[in-house]
């Protein structure tokens, strides 16, 4: 497996992407998270694509982009930067022992992955 | 150039000029890098009418993005409005005999839709590539031999010219790398699916050998794929250090039969740029070779242990490097055999040198009629 360095930007991953399909957007796309990585861009960008969405199935270099989304996370969260469904998920696991807060409640109405 | 006018007329969610948005949109499969100013996400004719309008009175320059795939720079930036087509991805109508689509379908699912009919132009990213960027370079695949190219297959295209008008076209846009207009959609033929096929995958150690079986295979009407692997690109993929030649059959001459097994030789095919990339072999090129010089382009090939593959059937080849500095070798000796640069992928930014000056005049002066203010795509292929 390899870094984002190894990305030839060739678009295969597209392929991979079905957050693209829906929303158009190459931003949530391997080749995207790859080129704001490779620019040092820290963004909360890097929170909406669940990992299991972004596979090195299609990529001819075999970049691991979920490992390196997962390092972009860790620096966003040292440097402050999360969103509130992040810090609220991280609080549920916390309090509940599970993402999604009281299941007493039953009204869950957000999904995190 | 404020965004609030593109904000009122396609809406917030379809237009973006932040940062990680531009930057992503700078550059495409080419790795060229330039600059991006805001991104559109086309989603109705009218829109894409009013762009190119307001884009006409403010001198603006849109580029036309399907997948990003191009290996040219046609969809490289220079300050430019990108409009990602990717949202445009409906099929309009399907017949027995055509299809109607959008220019952001995705030849995969085009097909996927087709059931006993399909789309015969094939090319290895059939899974990413969109039918408005294969529009874009008259694409063709690994049946080219029996159905030929894009251009073929197109009945009509839909566009908005660099004037605003929205006419249709017949299949003389195709090619044009969207220097003329924005496609808005395309009438393509379709064929019936084919039932009955077999294939070969014939190893040889002597080059002669290859050109003879090639030349014997190109006069066989049932040929219908002939595709090559030189004994570098064989080593760096893992084969058997032997050259190969992978043919496809209409009917039940080749020895290959079960459908499963012919796609796992032709997955072992389309992995071939997958594991030369891995080894660094980053940059394909696409020269066209005359039939009376492609011994002597092999043996130049061999020589210099540049890894090849390709449609060998149509006197193309894919020769692949790891340092852009070694292709200056490659045009020269491309030229010197009186072959074609970039006869397959395009023309874009990076072969602009290498397009002959008559194909220059014509496509200029098409220009000039369709795109007088030069708006679209601005200093691509000419």
């Amino acid at each position: 497996m390899a870094g984002v360095d190894k990305c030839i930007l060739c678009g295969k991953c597209r392929a991979d992407s079905a957050l693209l399909k829906v929303t158009g957007k190459e931003i949530l796309t391997a080749r995207g998270k790859a080129l704001l990585i490779m620019k040092g861009i820290l963004d909360k960008i890097f929170y909406i694509d669940p990992l299991n969405d972004i596979t090195v199935r299609s990529c001819p270099t075999n970049v691991e982009i979920s490992e390196e989304v997962r390092k972009q996370r860790e620096r966003l969260v040292e440097n402050g930067i999360e969103t509130k469904a992040n810090r609220r998920m991280i609080d549920n696991i916390r309090e509940f022992g599970n993402p999604y807060g009281s299941l007493e409640k039953k009204d869950i109405k957000e999904v995190y992955s | 150039m404020s965004i609030t006018w593109f904000e009122n007329l396609v809406g917030k969610e379809n237009v973006s000029d932040e940062i990680v948005d531009r930057e992503v949109y700078s550059t495409d499969a080419s790795q060229i890098k330039g600059k991006c100013d805001k991104i559109i996400w086309a989603t109705e004719v009218k829109h894409l009418h009013q762009i190119v309008l307001y884009a006409k009175r403010n001198k603006l320059d849109l580029i036309a993005r399907g997948a990003g795939t191009n290996l040219v720079g046609s969809c490289v930036p220079d300050n430019s409005i990108v409009i990602d087509f990717s949202k445009m991805n409906k099929i309009i109508a399907l017949t027995s005999n055509y299809v109607v689509v959008e220019p952001g379908v995705i030849l995969d699912d085009l097909n996927s839709v087709l059931r006993d009919k399909f789309f015969p132009i094939q090319p290895e990213d059939s899974t990413s590539c969109t039918i408005g960027g294969m529009i874009g370079i008259n694409s063709t695949g690994f049946y080219e031999k029996k159905y030929g190219r894009m251009k073929d297959w197109v009945l009509e295209v839909e566009m908005i010219d660099g004037n605003g008008r929205l006419k249709k076209y017949g299949n003389e846009i195709v090619g044009k790398e969207g220097i003329l207009g924005l496609i808005t959609s395309v009438k393509l033929k379709i064929t019936d699916k084919i039932n009955e096929r077999s294939m070969n995958v014939l190893k040889y150690d002597k080059l002669n050998d290859v050109l003879n079986k090639v030349n014997e295979l190109k006069s066989n009407q049932e040929v219908i794929a002939i595709e090559f692997i030189n004994l570098d690109a064989a080593k760096l993929a893992g084969l058997e250090e032997r050259y190969y030649l992978i043919v496809e059959y209409l009917g039940f001459e080749g020895g290959v039969r079960d459908l499963n097994e012919m796609g796992r030789l032709w997955h072992i095919r389309k992995k071939i740029f997958h594991k030369l990339a891995s080894n660094s072999y980053v940059y394909l090129e696409d020269p066209l070779i005359p039939q009376e010089n492609l011994a002597e382009f092999l043996y130049y090939l061999e020589t210099k242990k540049i890894p090849c593959y390709g449609p060998i059937g149509t006197n193309v080849l894919y020769p692949c490097f790891s340092n852009r500095d070694e292709i200056k070798e490659l045009y020269d000796t491309v030229l010197k055999l009186r072959g074609v640069i970039g006869s397959r992928q395009g023309i874009g930014l990076l072969k602009k040198n290498y397009l002959n000056e008559v194909m220059k005049e014509e496509l200029r002066n098409l220009k000039e009629q369709m795109d007088p203010m030069h708006i679209m795509n601005k200093g691509k292929v000419i």
